[in-house]
């Protein structure tokens, strides 16, 4: 599990880099006080969890999905590397919004801490489902036929963060009362333990 | 013990069925796995790894079903892939720090000596290296945990003649050691007829013979006659000829023919290619 850990590192690193700078760039904009685009802080936190969709199509290309099995590893194992290392990145990426939001309330003097909370699990939630949904048919039928989906998912994020962010004037996601975002991020993590399961399921009688 | 053994093992796939395939690879061997594209060869190394699901027979490596605890078993095996498979961007530096991860006998140092001896670059990513190189480093990959046993699958293809004799020379030192074995398919039979004691045909997904090598070339011979000649000879004694109006030729069993009649050695190439002719 460590060797595939540090496999995904390397790969991460070398095909996601420029992700890293869209961050950066994104979360930099929202940061401005006259920034109402939640486009902006969903579409970072997105990308990050769609790296194991990326990562599993270089896997393809490579033939690395083939080679793995002949190595002292699981399926499960397989798997599981790539829904950590999504995690791992979309919680760093949530963890960067977190801060970039928090230095833009005193910087410009305006917001609440609550509404930052309710915000950071909706964004949770939007970025985490796509790929949620979309592991599990990918680990079933390949990334080829996976992309469809992938491409699906990546409008269903635009166009939620869009919805979302036409609301903002009235409100919006900023108003979120405090339990149905507590129930947001429930049910993203257990959305996200789900796929990971049924993907470990689907995989293991998948012929490679 | 025998490192591999496979019993009745049949795989169906719409159009291609590996049928009833029954192979014995002994410690301390080689076995040659000869086939067109298509045979099976592939499907038979997957079907070891279980990486496809059989439909029926039985595999056991090195004394352990491949049903059993199979992740422990690939500790003792090394695997070179037709297509190779390791990723794209990396390098063998950080080739060689994933497998110290995944293997629990990584040798570092072997690597590094293979990585050194095969000529290999350290910084190169995988994507830019030949495909002579690729290979190379899937082998230095494949033998760097002390495994008791390799699964190759045309492990020499791409690789110029002098590379080649190199990684001849690896197999050989590798099998030296009595606990060691090696299955591998290839379409340069001329390697193979350098490297193994054991062949095996396989033709659309059927096993034609397995034998010793040695002794398959003892027992078979190229005869050159005239059409009535070969007419008069014993049918059974014949498994395959060609006959034009210059002449015949014909894949025979030595012990069938009378002394005195034209008769040359043949090699494993023209064995197989006569044999699947005549299977034809």
């Amino acid at each position: 599990m460590k060797g595939l850990m540090l496999k995904e590192f390397y790969m991460a690193w070398k095909y996601c880099w420029l992700f890293l700078v869209i961050t950066l760039v994104f979360l930099g904009m929202a940061m401005l006080p006259s920034s109402e685009n939640l486009f902006l802080l969903v579409y970072p936190s997105a990308l990050a969890c769609f790296i194991p969709v990326t990562l599993l199509s270089y896997d393809s290309q490579s033939k690395w999905d083939v080679y793995f099995e002949t190595l002292p590893t699981s399926r499960a194992q397989y798997v599981s590397a790539k829904y950590l290392i999504g995690l791992i990145y979309g919680e760093f990426v949530l963890g960067l919004t977190a801060l970039t939001q928090l230095l833009a309330m005193k910087l410009n003097a305006e917001g609440d801490l609550n509404q930052l909370c309710s915000l950071l699990c909706a964004i949770q939630f939007l970025a985490i489902s796509p790929p949620a949904l979309c592991l599990p048919l990918i680990f079933k039928w390949g990334v080829e036929k996976g992309r469809i989906v992938f491409l699906v998912m990546i409008g269903v994020v635009c166009g939620g963060s869009a919805v979302l962010a036409l609301n903002v004037n009235d409100g919006g996601i900023f108003s979120l009362p405090g339990n149905l975002s507590v129930w947001l991020l429930l049910g993203a993590i257990v959305l996200y333990a789900l796929s990971w399961r049924l993907s470990i399921r689907l995989y293991r009688t998948r012929e490679l | 013990m025998n490192a591999l053994e496979i019993r009745s093992l049949t795989k169906t796939y719409p159009g291609f069925c590996l049928d009833n395939l029954n192979l014995t690879l002994p410690s301390g061997c080689i076995l040659g796995l000869i086939g067109e594209n298509g045979a099976g060869k592939t499907t038979t190394i997957k079907l070891i790894l279980d990486m496809l699901r059989r439909d029926s027979g039985t595999v056991t490596i090195l004394g352990r079903d491949n049903q059993d605890n199979l992740r422990l078993t690939k500790e003792d095996i090394g695997v070179v892939m037709d297509s190779i498979g390791l990723p794209e961007w990396l390098n063998a530096r950080q080739i060689g720090k994933i497998m110290a991860r995944i293997f629990a006998r990584w040798d570092g140092e072997y690597y590094a000596n293979l990585v050194e001896s095969l000529g290999l670059p350290w910084d190169k990513k995988f994507k830019d290296f030949s495909r002579g190189m690729k290979m190379k480093l899937g082998i230095a990959v494949a033998m760097s945990h002390q495994p008791k046993l390799l699964l190759l699958d045309e492990p020499t293809g791409g690789l110029d003649p002098v590379a080649r004799d190199q990684v001849v020379e690896l197999f050989l030192d590798f099998t030296r050691q009595e606990d060691h074995a090696i299955l591998i398919s290839s379409h340069i039979v001329s390697d193979l007829e350098k490297l193994c004691d054991y062949i095996a045909f396989l033709h659309k997904g059927k096993l034609m013979l397995m034998e010793e090598k040695d002794r398959l070339l003892e027992e078979y011979g190229l005869l050159h006659c005239t059409a009535e000649q070969l007419e008069d000879l014993d049918p059974a004694a014949v498994k395959s000829k060609k006959v034009t109006p210059y002449g015949a030729e014909a894949l025979v069993l030595r012990d069938g023919v009378p002394e005195g009649w034209n008769l040359s050695p043949v090699s494993i190439e023209e064995l197989f290619v006569y044999m699947v002719k005549g299977a034809k």
